[in-house]
């Protein structure tokens, strides 16, 4: 019969529309997706049999104008008119031609008698609703030789089945398919947001005033939803499921993963969490037909014990998305409950863990593998729920700070002062052991993976990183302890402080490192670009600081694959609320309401002016290659770039110069080839290039001198 | 006789961590803002670093005050 699309099938509450003679009657439908109908149910009982025993019950099917038919029909099938039962009202299917039907588009099914007989006694009924709801189409009716006569308010019962397409063109190939989108949500000041569509943000009004942002927060994607844990406010955003509400459950409460039916509308959908296990309650569910659950109809099952599940629903079902408390499931003790409160979650292996309980900071909670709403720790199988405390495993003896899965291979528990890592499934043989005594995490966002296999975090020494081998995790190793071997002091980094969250640039292929002062947005900031190597080849940790103004300091980061490439980027929560992104093309910074110049600036050298180093040595000339060079060439062109040259006896004095002190000479080097023939003389020599001004930016191919020795001892 | 001389870009990054007079090749001791990746080409020549501009024209949390605290997607089936 093939899948079921569009279809009207009220209850109760219809009426009998006689089908004889010349009297016709038909109902427009519009699909919500474009298939190929192939067959359609009606309604019907007949009503003696005079004269029409050798007729026909024709339905056509008809492009419309004006919501009634018009031309000739698309196609049609018949059935004989006393096969049609005249005690029982019943569907009765019509196996019609392969006839494709274009979403969005209104067609017509039209009921009529052939031949032409019958009178009011002998007939048969095609059954409707004078104030029907059927939101895509209309009933009408004609006899007589007039014209179709709609009635807007009434709509006849009908089901129409189809298929798509899964093969011949390549455009056929998904249509219908299910397929997977993204949407982006963020969090701040209380609210949650959601992108309704690519480029749009809205707030989720159900959600204002469940969540506090001054609490710890996390928040992860599993099963098509979001889990937030914020304290003692844990909730779900659900995305995926549809909701149906119900006064009276009866007997038998649905379990997880039963299937119910609606009687009248024959939607299905698989229970996924359900609020209550008696009276009154909210289904969620997976809706795996086209067709709607409808207020008013019976929705029978059989759950796990195969007892009888009948319930009527007191509303028509709710489509995503939606937001809950994120509960045991039918938020009853004989699934166990959730931690009183939790600031830091993930998904591994299936399950929900949980972190973060301020009286509990050492203990680690997982759900139910494949089932985030049982925490019954009692239960005793391969993908029972687990904790810390009731588990061979056991606690680790560190305050939790971050969740770090990797695949289902390993979890990473980073804590304060050390880091720990589950192999496995805890209730399945897994381990826990320790990765690192000597380091912890920063935070429960001071982390994040590269495209390969290597962990970055902030800890106790700086920025560190953990390759995955075939043989797991290897020890931390610190990257900045020879280039930044005070980054720590440096900050003055405090956790009640200061904000550091770390993202991996797909794009850029870096990891940019932020660290924000949660008081006022003054930040510190690192961008650590992985495309940089020497010349064997091996990888350099090359890292550049960067400051943003502090509307636009980083609270959080994401790199949102997005279904539309526009929106594909590291996305920056920021300070002041508004999510930002790096844009080649700007030469500011968005701040809000005004855009803020960068300050953009690189001391090349201190470089010795005399191959023996110390001695004197002098610059006799200076070439800046700007990049492009060549105003309105294929190139770019960079804008004007200022060059300071410093000189002094020692490298440290004419670095010391380049940082604070006043320059020897300065220049301005042209967006094209500048060359600068004052010369210079000295034993060290810096150069400093810096942005000139707002709305410019600079690049240079080369910057090339030629320096002469000088006789002489050093000055 | 006079020697060429390239100044470099320092594409190594900063380095805080060797003597001054010893400032390893490729590498800075004062920078801000560059990235060794220009914004002009994506070549590696290095340049002042991209601006930020904004993604969404609204504002979460609707208030100058409020922070973005996070951020991430959803996958979903449709």
């Amino acid at each position: 019969m093939g899948t079921l699309y569009e279809n009207y099938a009220p209850a109760s509450g219809w009426v009998a529309r006689r089908t004889y003679s010349d009297h016709e009657a038909c109902q427009t439908f519009t699909p919500q997706s474009s298939h190929t109908l192939s067959s359609a149910s009606v309604y019907l009982l007949r009503e003696g049999s005079t004269g029409i025993s050798n007729c026909n019950a024709v339905l056509e099917i008809f492009a419309v104008d004006s919501s009634v038919p018009t031309g000739s029909a698309l196609g049609s099938a018949a059935i004989n008119v006393m096969n049609i039962d005249v005690v029982t009202i019943a569907w009765y299917d019509f196996a019609m031609p392969n006839t494709p039907v274009v979403s969005g588009t209104e067609y017509a099914l039209a009921m009529r008698i052939d031949p032409q007989s019958g009178n009011a006694n002998n007939n048969f009924h095609w059954y409707y609703k004078a104030s029907g709801d059927y939101p895509r189409g209309v009933w009408s009716g004609r006899y007589g030789g007039y014209g179709w006569v709609t009635l807007t308010a009434a709509d006849a019962m009908f089901k129409e089945y189809g298929y798509v397409e899964r093969f011949g063109t390549v455009d056929n190939l998904f249509s219908g398919s299910k397929k997977v989108t993204k949407k982006l949500v963020a969090i701040a000041n209380d609210e949650l947001w959601w992108e309704t569509s690519a480029g749009t943000m809205a707030e989720v009004s159900d959600a204002t005033g469940h969540l506090n942002t001054n609490k710890v927060l996390d928040a992860f994607e599993g099963f098509g939803k979001l889990f937030i844990v914020n304290d003692t406010n844990l909730k779900v955003f659900d995305f995926t499921n549809i909701k149906a509400v119900t006064t009276d459950v009866g007997a038998n409460p649905p379990d997880k993963g039963n299937i119910l039916t609606g009687g009248t509308s024959s939607a299905k959908m698989i229970v996924d969490y359900i609020t209550s296990l008696t009276s009154a309650m909210s289904i969620y569910g997976n809706k795996i037909t086209t067709v709607s659950f409808s207020s008013g109809e019976t929705v029978t099952g059989t759950d796990d014990d195969n007892n009888a599940i009948s319930f009527t629903l007191s509303e028509s079902q709710v489509t995503a998305p939606h937001w809950y408390d994120w509960t045991s499931y039918g938020n009853d003790s004989s699934y166990g409950s959730l931690p009183d409160q939790a600031g830091i979650g993930c998904l591994y292996r299936g399950r929900a863990v949980l972190a973060g309980d301020k009286d509990y900071p050492h203990q680690w909670y997982m759900a139910r593998q494949s089932n985030p709403w049982d925490f019954d720790y009692t239960t005793n199988d391969a993908q029972s729920p687990v904790a810390g405390n009731n588990a061979d495993l056991g606690e680790v003896g560190d305050i939790i700070t971050a969740l770090i899965p990797r695949k289902d291979d390993f979890l990473i528990i980073g804590c304060t002062q050390s880091m720990w890592v589950i192999r496995g499934d805890p209730a399945a043989g897994g381990s826990l052991d320790e990765l690192s005594l000597s380091t912890g995490i920063f935070g429960k966002k001071a982390w994040c993976w590269d495209s390969e296999d290597n962990l970055y975090f902030w800890g106790k020494g700086g920025i560190y990183v953990i390759s995955i081998g075939s043989t797991g995790a290897s020890s931390p190793e610190l990257i900045t302890k020879y280039n930044l071997p005070k980054i720590v002091s440096d900050e003055s980094i405090n956790p009640s402080v200061h904000r550091i969250t770390m993202e991996y640039d797909n794009i850029r292929h870096g990891i940019l490192i932020t660290i924000t002062k949660i008081s006022d947005g003054s930040n510190s900031n690192f961008w650590l670009d992985l495309r940089i190597t020497d010349s064997e080849g091996n990888k350099v940790y090359s890292l550049f600081p960067e400051e943003y103004p502090t509307q636009a300091a980083v609270e959080s980061l994401h790199f949102y694959n997005a279904d539309d490439p526009d929106y594909r980027k590291l996305l920056i929560g920021g300070y002041d609320g508004y999510i930002r992104y790096f844009n080649n093309g700007s030469k500011v910074d968005d701040a809000g309401s005004t855009n803020g110049i960068i300050s953009a600036y690189v001391t090349l050298g201190p470089y010795a002016m005399n191959p023996n180093s110390g001695k004197l040595g002098k610059l006799m000339e200076t070439t800046v290659f700007p990049a492009g060079a060549k105003t309105g060439g294929t190139f770019g062109d960079s804008d004007s770039i200022d060059l300071k040259f410093y000189k002094g006896v020692t490298a440290e004095s004419v670095l010391s110069d380049a940082i604070a002190g006043t320059a020897f000479l300065s220049v301005t080097a042209a967006p094209e080839k500048t060359k600068i023939t004052k010369k210079i003389r000295g034993n060290y020599l810096a150069i400093k290039c810096a942005t000139i001004a707002s709305e410019e930016t600079w690049s240079f191919e080369k910057i090339i001198g030629k320096v002469k020795p000088v006789k002489g001892e050093p000055q | 006789m006079a020697n060429g001389i390239e100044f470099s870009f320092p594409i190594f990054g900063i380095n805080k961590g060797e003597a001054v007079s010893k400032q390893p090749n490729l590498t800075s001791g004062h920078m801000n803002n560059v990235r060794p990746y220009d914004v002009l080409e994506t070549r590696r020549r290095g340049g002042q670093r991209p601006g930020l501009d904004k993604m969404y024209s609204q504002q979460i949390g609707e208030s100058d005050k409020a922070a973005v605290v996070w951020l991430g997607e959803i996958r979903m089936l449709i």
